[in-house]
């Protein structure tokens, strides 16, 4: 039995902000589930087909003589026009976008080669950036955490730097005049809106390079246009730093926590302390640093560090955290934990009387499990998926690196705060039943556990390509699953599968008109558009380009990616090269199309035009949209004899001419559905007598029968 | 004497000692004895005030009576084949015609073009399923309000043929379809006003648990783990289903009145609250072996179906799943007719009737 009392913390009165009804990295799964329900209902599929409508009236009015120079041209002003410090506008009427900082420039070598296939290609990682020792005391009556810290930095850039930009995420739930919480989208991620402020309060920054300054006192916010907003700060610097010299900082500051929101918070005496200090932008290899202002659709983006920290909690409180703990110590009702993680772009934490803790040795990992009192079967699953997924997720993307994974299952007052990655520390979800009625625990599990490479060791700009990490987190999430779980590896039901690629190719369809999926969190008109395109889409054309170019390529292509980039920070150019590297030419330039210019493909279809001696005919399959996929052509006669014919994809369409033994029946393009981005792939069938319903007849004939046995006396 | 006096064992001694005043005076008749036996239960319960005040035509003044043709031991719904035949019939036409609109909306999305026809809809994975649903829009959306409207259509016939199977099985001998179809159209009104009071009872029943349950989640989420929280909560709404199931025979044994006495809504409504407060053990024992059964049917029918690999070809297949799932509705009519007979038996103050019994009353079609 738990309390949610236990430290006797003071509740205060809170503010409620309309929900939005997204919630944070569970949306994919929420969205196909959803998508299911709504299909299943029956309900709400007008909204998609007037998505599909419009979607094809996009496609009519397009032309699709886009040529590949055209295209890689494209996604590379794409990359290089946001180096400027262009600051976007966002489609949200109200909600300017912050600035967009420049895109990493690392080199995208056109060849990695095959050696980085395996991990022993990978060299041992850089030398951290920056290096933080944090002392903090969370005060769980006041729900601050008041902490002082030693941060010592290097300039890695090749020029010098003359201001520093540090990141107060939790400004963000400061006031309403955030650009966070004033968005009209509530939290956006974690769905629902902020219940209470929260602030970080910087009371003093030295640096041992200028004695008896504090460097805080010019700092100011630095969001053009918005000057409310408090989360991206800059602090000149008495003196520019040189390349390669180093800063020796002190800060000391305060952190008030709010209510669950955004992943971090509090609820009750419970704890997830995420982007709770100050935190130093990226600073690119030019010198300058990669800085915005906290937006509701957007993540984060850091540079690898090592953090040494010493948190001081009641005692009664189970805490989890990034890293290893390699020290514990109690003094009366308090207790202080130290942890050190090294080349990690994070630190995160938990507390809560009430967590249950299981351990084990996985891969050589100490997986450290923490979930509520009646979850058993919920922790069944979750070392089931870490199992699997570690062998998985290592054997594809290079091992994993660090000495300790933490996983936290929160209880279901603080569920928002599930569903989340950090460097060697990830929050899942779902409540105690879950595990006997859905795949959602291992689905969460995996996918956050799949962040850990795309995102904590691929650690590309979240705010500005977010489909680097989501969507290549996606893709991970979708493979790793159909090995798992099969067909049924999104729902099984007595006489019903459904698959998560299934659900993906279909929210990618539905939603693949609403633009370009490469492009800021800023820019995407809502988080359902965003989850959809980034998430969903994005998987189904990895998975599209790996069944149509193959599998093993496409494996190679990512296990190169993965662990040549590892502590790296890679940007769109650095994928589609080792795309192109392993799979070719024309599928980067598809995944470029896809990307960067909304690029879709439908095969149709229309009908089989007999010859007059009835062992002729004619068939015309059409091509709509910009992507050139190859596609097989499925000709089947009368006598059920087959022909296969394979059409590159090129051109508008491709006319057919059958000449067989018996009459033409049957036209199936794409006969084994491998181009999960065809829009409508019920117009790939032609048939000249079709088949009739009769099971969908008996089926609904019987649903209706015990219906009218439920509403009848 | 055998039904009668185990039908005593289970009313109690207060009904065997009421019984003697009308003890029958042949123990063979059976269908006498049942009568009897229902003046001494009215007395017992006071029903027979009811049917009184109520003006009934089954009243004649000193004690209730029996309407021509009325048993008071109503006759299995086997005995009565025709009348399972037209229920049966609705219910077929009525699932028929509620999912034409959503067959129609779906053999438009050229499912029909698919090689494997719709055994693809059924394939593991979903992906051509999804790809109807998704595909099929708003077509979809408009055949599904259809097919509701058809479905509260098809429900507020089925009231009407409740009525008539309700008749059919409360009499005994030849009885001809149109008396059956006329009977039940006198009573439709009142037979649809019981349906209305069941419908808003319910209505408020679960208002108020929906209520009560949000601030008892609350409270046991302060005491309690998520998981025993749960489990308390699904207890108590277990313990909730109880007036609701209460609601649902009330309903049922007013219906039975209304056929069986010609009573007046609420003077069924009285009738049958005394039945309930007089027999609710038994009442509640033959309702819910009828839904546990009908359950089990549909469950077994949705394995077995389940096995039969509709996502392969064959028109075998669809039939024999047509076959598993009528047999599945059949069984399920037999369990409500077997319910509708204990109701009948209730409100007619007759204990159900001993096996052997119908063709003693000599019964015919429908």
């Amino acid at each position: 039995m738990s309390s949610p009392h236990r430290y006797g913390s003071e509740q205060r009165g809170v503010r409620q902000r309309e929900a939005p009804g997204w919630r944070g990295l569970r949306f994919a799964r929420e969205l196909l589930v959803g998508f299911i329900g709504l299909g299943l209902g029956l309900a709400a599929l007008s909204a998609a087909a007037d998505s599909v409508a419009d979607g094809a009236l996009d496609s009519a009015a397009r032309g699709t003589d886009n040529s590949a120079d055209g295209v890689l041209d494209g996604a590379a002003q794409g990359t290089d026009s946001s180096t400027d410090g262009t600051n976007l506008d966002s489609a949200a009427d109200g909600v300017p976008s912050p600035v967009i900082g420049h895109t990493p420039r690392e080199d995208a070598p056109r060849v990695l080669g095959a050696r980085w296939e395996h991990d022993e290609a990978m060299p041992p990682p850089p030398p951290p950036v920056s290096h933080y020792t944090i002392d903090a005391r969370l005060d769980e009556g006041t729900q601050k955490v008041t902490a002082t810290a030693r941060l010592r930095w290097k300039n890695t850039s090749q020029a010098q730097v003359t201001a520093l930009f540090f990141h107060l995420y939790l400004n963000a739930f400061k006031h309403d005049r955030t650009l966070f919480l004033r968005s009209p989208y509530g939290a956006g991620r974690s769905g629902g809106g902020a219940a209470d402020y929260g602030h970080i309060q910087v009371t003093r920054l030295t640096a041992r390079e200028h004695p008896g300054v504090d460097l805080w006192q010019g700092a100011a916010p630095h969001s053009p246009g918005d000057p409310d907003d408090e989360t991206d700060i800059e602090v000149p610097l008495p003196a520019p730093v040189p390349p390669g010299a180093e800063l020796h900082l002190e800060l000391a500051w305060e952190a008030k926590l709010p209510r669950l929101v955004e992943r971090t918070g509090t609820s009750g005496d419970y704890f997830l302390v995420a982007q709770w200090f100050p935190k130093l932008a990226r600073l690119e290899p030019d010198g300058r640093f990669r800085h915005f202002a906290f937006h509701p659709h957007a993540e984060f983006y850091a540079d690898f560090s090592h953090y040494d920290v010493t948190l001081d909690v009641p005692a009664a409180a189970q805490v989890g955290a990034s890293g290893q703990q390699i020290h514990e110590e109690i003094h009366g009702d308090r207790r202080r934990l130290r942890f050190q993680i090294e080349h990690a772009i994070d630190f995160a934490w938990t507390a809560w009387p009430g967590f249950l803790r299981r351990e084990e040795q996985i891969s050589g990992v100490r997986v450290h499990l923490l979930y509520p009192p009646g979850h058993t079967k919920n922790a069944d699953d979750t070392l089931e998926a870490v199992r699997f997924g570690l062998a998985h997720f290592g054997r594809r993307y290079g091992a994993y690196p660090y000495p300790t994974l933490t996983v936290v299952h929160p209880p279901r007052h603080a569920a928002r705060s599930g569903g989340m990655e950090y460097p060697s520390f990830i929050t899942t979800g779902g409540r105690w039943s879950a595990g006997y009625v859905s795949r959602q625990v291992p689905a969460v599990t995996l996918h956050e556990l799949a962040h850990q490479w795309f995102y904590g060791l691929v650690a590309t700009d979240e705010p500005q390509w977010p489909f680097l990490d989501e969507g290549l987190t996606s893709y991970a999430e979708l493979l790793a699953m159909s090995e798992r779980y099969g067909d049924a590896s999104l729902l099984r039901l007595p006489g019903l599968s459904v698959s998560q690629r299934a659900a993906l190719r279909r929210v990618a369809a539905e939603y693949g008109r609403d633009g370009a999926i490469a492009r800021p969190a800023a820019d995407f008109s809502s988080f359902r558009s965003l989850g959809a395109l980034v998430y969903a889409r994005t998987a189904t054309a990895l998975d599209t380009l790996a069944a149509v170019y193959g599998r093993e390529a496409m494996d190679a292509a990512l296990a190169r990616y993965a662990r040549y980039y590892r502590y790296r920070h890679p940007g769109p150019p650095q994928l589609i090269a080792a795309i192109r590297e392993t799979m070719g030419d024309d599928a980067a330039r598809n995944l470029s199309l896809v990307l960067f210019e909304r690029g879709s493909i439908d095969y149709r279809v229309r009908a089989i035009e007999p010859g007059s001696d009835g062992s002729t005919a004619r068939v015309v399959v059409y091509r709509d949209g910009q992507l050139e996929l190859p596609v097989e052509i499925s000709l089947i006669a009368a006598d059920g004899s087959e022909t296969l014919e394979r059409w590159s994809g090129r051109g508008a369409s491709r006319e057919l001419h059958f000449r067989g033994d018996s009459p033409l029946v049957q036209v199936v393009v794409d006969p084994r559905g491998l181009i999960g981005l065809d829009e409508q792939p019920l117009n790939n069938v032609v048939r000249l007598a079709p088949h009739g319903t009769p099971r969908v007849r008996e089926r609904l004939t019987y649903a209706a029968q015990l219906a009218l046995e439920l509403l009848s006396p | 004497m055998t039904a009668l006096t185990e039908r005593d064992d289970a009313r109690g001694a207060e009904t065997a000692r009421a019984a003697p005043r009308h003890e029958p005076s042949a123990a063979s008749d059976v269908g006498a004895a049942a009568a009897r036996d229902d003046v001494s239960w009215m007395s017992d319960a006071g029903a027979a005030d009811t049917l009184r005040d109520a003006g009934s035509a089954h009243w004649d003044g000193e004690r209730p009576v029996l309407g021509r043709g009325v048993v008071s031991g109503a006759v299995s719904p086997l005995r009565r084949p025709g009348a399972l035949v037209l229920v049966y019939l609705g219910r077929l036409i009525g699932g028929w015609v509620i999912a034409a609109p959503l067959v129609a909306a779906i053999a438009s999305s050229s499912v029909g073009q698919l090689p494997q026809g719709d055994a693809a809809l059924f394939e593991p994975g979903g992906e051509r399923l999804l790809q109807v649903l998704h595909q099929g829009g708003l077509a979809l959306t408009a055949a599904a309000r259809e097919s509701a409207a058809l479905t509260l259509l098809f429900s507020a016939l089925g009231v009407y043929l409740h009525g008539v199977w309700l008749f059919c099985l409360g009499h005994a001998g030849r009885l001809g379809l149109p008396r059956a179809l006329a009977a039940a159209a006198t009573a439709l009104p009142r037979l649809l006003g019981s349906s209305a009071v069941g419908l808003v009872g319910a209505a408020l029943v679960i208002a108020l648990g929906a209520g009560c349950d949000r601030a008892l989640a609350g409270y046991l989420a302060l005491r309690f783990d998520e998981q025993r929280a749960d489990l308390i909560r699904l207890a108590v709404i277990v313990v909730w289903l109880a007036p609701l199931f209460l609601l649902g025979l009330l309903t049922a044994l007013t219906r039975a009145a209304i056929v069986q006495r010609g009573l007046g809504l609420f003077a069924a409504l009285k009738l049958a609250a005394r039945s309930l407060r007089a027999r609710p053990v038994a009442h509640g024992v033959a309702r819910a072996s009828a839904l546990v059964w009908s359950a089990a049917a549909m469950g077994l029918a949705a394995l077995l179906v389940g096995e039969l690999a509709l996502e392969r070809p064959g028109a075998l297949r669809v039939a024999a799943a047509w076959g598993l799932h009528q047999a599945a509705v059949l069984v399920t009519l037999l369990l409500h007719g077997g319910w509708l007979r204990h109701t009948l038996n209730a409100v007619s103050g007759g204990a159900p009737a001993p096996h052997g019994h119908a063709s003693q009353q000599g019964e015919g079609s429908p």
